[in-house]
């Protein structure tokens, strides 16, 4: 029947309508959220300086946690792109992208990523590690 | 600026010329000599590629600039209209690599050879013959009239500027290496040497490795070649999605923020708003902390989801004895990056991840942002609670759902 067709359609209609604009309607189940980015987090890369418990949580900025010297940021900012740019590496960059990972985050840290499809290689460990 | 529509489109048309007449006869000369490897059919169907490359190139509304935001592909089908050998590819436009200047310089050269006292000689890209000239000094004096300061070239300067950005003019034709044999130097345009208007201002970085000699396909090669040439072009646009750890050196030397930058939405609080909008309009890549800021907030998105500390009641105990930044940072180095919980998802979104990061550390550093502004009216000369609700704790979050 040509009428049920119509109404069939209509609900397919307003159906998929209502899942495309889904994305648009606030929904605590749908998008709650978490943020990382915090003053933690950035002690824990290096760029703010912490210290003690505070650098951990709940520290005062100036006391707990806070801002490198310039000559600090200077020195991080080339050693970061020596590292990116492999400028001296003799590995033809081969391992730069974990060698600035690895300067930010440690080497432990940098090599569980590279396990963790990051699709970049892990430079072999100076020492054995046994 | 229609009037230096009006000149740079004769340039375009010089251009063009120039290339055409070139490329023309390259392909005669690669046809009556072809290469010793080459059968017949090889030879005449490389000079068919280059024919429809240059006819392709010919068409475009815009043919100096990348392509790589369009569809157009307009560096790599000049590449392959221009480029005899098909293992040169791979090297770029010829001599464009060694040939880098700042937009400035450009527009100061084509000033120079257009003022109305005292012109400079015509030198590449300007041909002494062609049709922009006679139109650029045109364009020249039509702007010292407009200009109401009349004291300085700033105006004129700052037209031209604009006009080369929006006309996306990111590399030139040039003229060839000046030798050290006698005679008069090098300055006529050429169609097979470049330049490329890559340069900032001041040099901050350090260029980039040179292209391997793995030999390639034609096409892999101008794409690789484009790659290039983009990852030692500060001025040229580029973006974070889709964001890999391994190509975060070539965004090394942009000088721009990525067209990708992400707005938060807007909170509630004017000083959460208002930091990242002064973030964006303070960004100047040839401080270091700004630099530094982006690098290490492109790292960090590459880690998502697992952003976040281990949840144990432990940890709080191991930063109690750390009493200097780097028994901290040891102790932040021996625990896991994790994903907080199973059930809910961090932000996924690069884009975003990296421009809220970029933010905080740039406003956390700079003592007129208006983040630091506010912590140091603040009683506890804390962030604010605005601030970690907005950048730290749970909230509602926009997650796209497609179906």
């Amino acid at each position: 029947m040509p009428g049920q067709q119509n109404i069939v359609r209509f609900l397919s209609i307003t159906f998929q309508s209502f899942f495309n604009l889904t994305h648009l309607i606030p929904s605590p189940f749908l998008l709650t959220a978490i943020k990382s980015i915090s003053y933690s987090t950035l002690i824990r890369v290096g760029i703010l300086w912490g210290i003690g418990s505070g650098a951990y949580e709940k520290g005062k900025f100036g006391d707990a946690w806070g801002c490198h010297s310039p000559q600090y940021i200077t020195i991080m900012h080339d050693t970061l792109i020596q590292k990116l740019t492999g400028s001296q590496d003799d590995t033809r960059s081969i391992f730069a992208p974990f060698d600035a990972l690895s300067l930010l985050i440690g080497d432990k840290n940098a090599r569980t990523f590279c396990q963790q499809n990051l699709g970049i290689s892990a430079r072999p460990p100076l020492h054995n590690q046994s | 600026m229609r009037v230096l529509e009006i000149a740079f489109s004769e340039f375009f048309l010089d251009t063009k010329q120039l290339i055409t007449e070139g490329v023309r006869q390259d392909i005669d000369i690669y046809i009556s000599n072809p290469p010793l490897d080459h059968n017949s059919n090889d030879t005449h169907q490389r000079a068919k590629d280059h024919e429809n490359n240059l006819k392709r190139w010919l068409k475009l509304d815009k043919p100096l600039s990348y392509g790589h935001k369009d569809k157009n592909k307009t560096f790599e089908t000049l590449l392959q209209a221009i480029v005899t050998h098909k293992e040169d590819i791979i090297h770029g436009l010829p001599n464009m690599m060694t040939n880098a200047m700042t937009p400035s310089a450009f527009v100061s050269s084509l000033l120079a050879m257009s003022r109305p006292h005292f012109p400079a000689a015509p030198s590449a890209p300007v041909l002494s013959n062609g049709s922009f000239l006679p139109s650029l000094k045109l364009a020249h004096s039509k702007l010292i009239q407009l200009d109401d300061t009349k004291d300085d070239n700033t105006f004129v300067s700052t037209m031209f500027l604009r006009a080369v950005k929006y006309l996306d003019i990111s590399f030139i034709p040039f003229h060839l290496p000046r030798t050290h044999s006698r005679g008069a130097p090098n300055k006529k345009p050429v169609y097979n040497s470049w330049a490329y208007l890559g340069l900032q201002d001041t040099n901050t970085t350090n260029p980039l490795p040179l292209p391997s000699n793995t030999p390639s396909l034609s096409q892999a090669a101008a794409s690789l070649a484009l790659s290039n040439i983009l990852a030692h072009d500060s001025n040229a646009a580029w973006s974070i999605h889709p964001l890999r750890l391994a190509d975060i050196s070539s965004f090394v030397n942009k000088a721009t923020l990525p067209a990708d930058y992400a707005t938060p939405s807007p909170s509630t609080t004017p000083y959460v708003n208002e930091t990242f909008h002064w973030v964006k309009q303070a960004y100047d890549p040839r401080k270091p902390l700004h630099h530094l800021a982006l690098l290490v907030s492109l790292i960090i998105a590459c880690l998502r989801p697992n952003l976040f500390l281990p949840i144990d009641p432990q940890i709080r105990s191991l930063f109690i004895s750390a009493d200097t930044k780097d028994k901290v940072r040891d102790v932040y180095h021996s625990l896991p990056w994790v994903n907080k919980k199973k059930d809910k998802k961090g932000i996924s979104d690069e884009t975003l991840l990296v421009s809220m990061f970029t933010t905080f550390i740039i406003a956390l550093y700079e003592p007129t942002s208006p983040l630091r502004i506010h912590m140091q009216s603040s009683s506890r000369g804390g962030l604010g609670d605005a601030w970690t609700a907005k950048y730290s704790t749970l909230s509602f979050y926009h997650i796209p759902v497609f179906f």
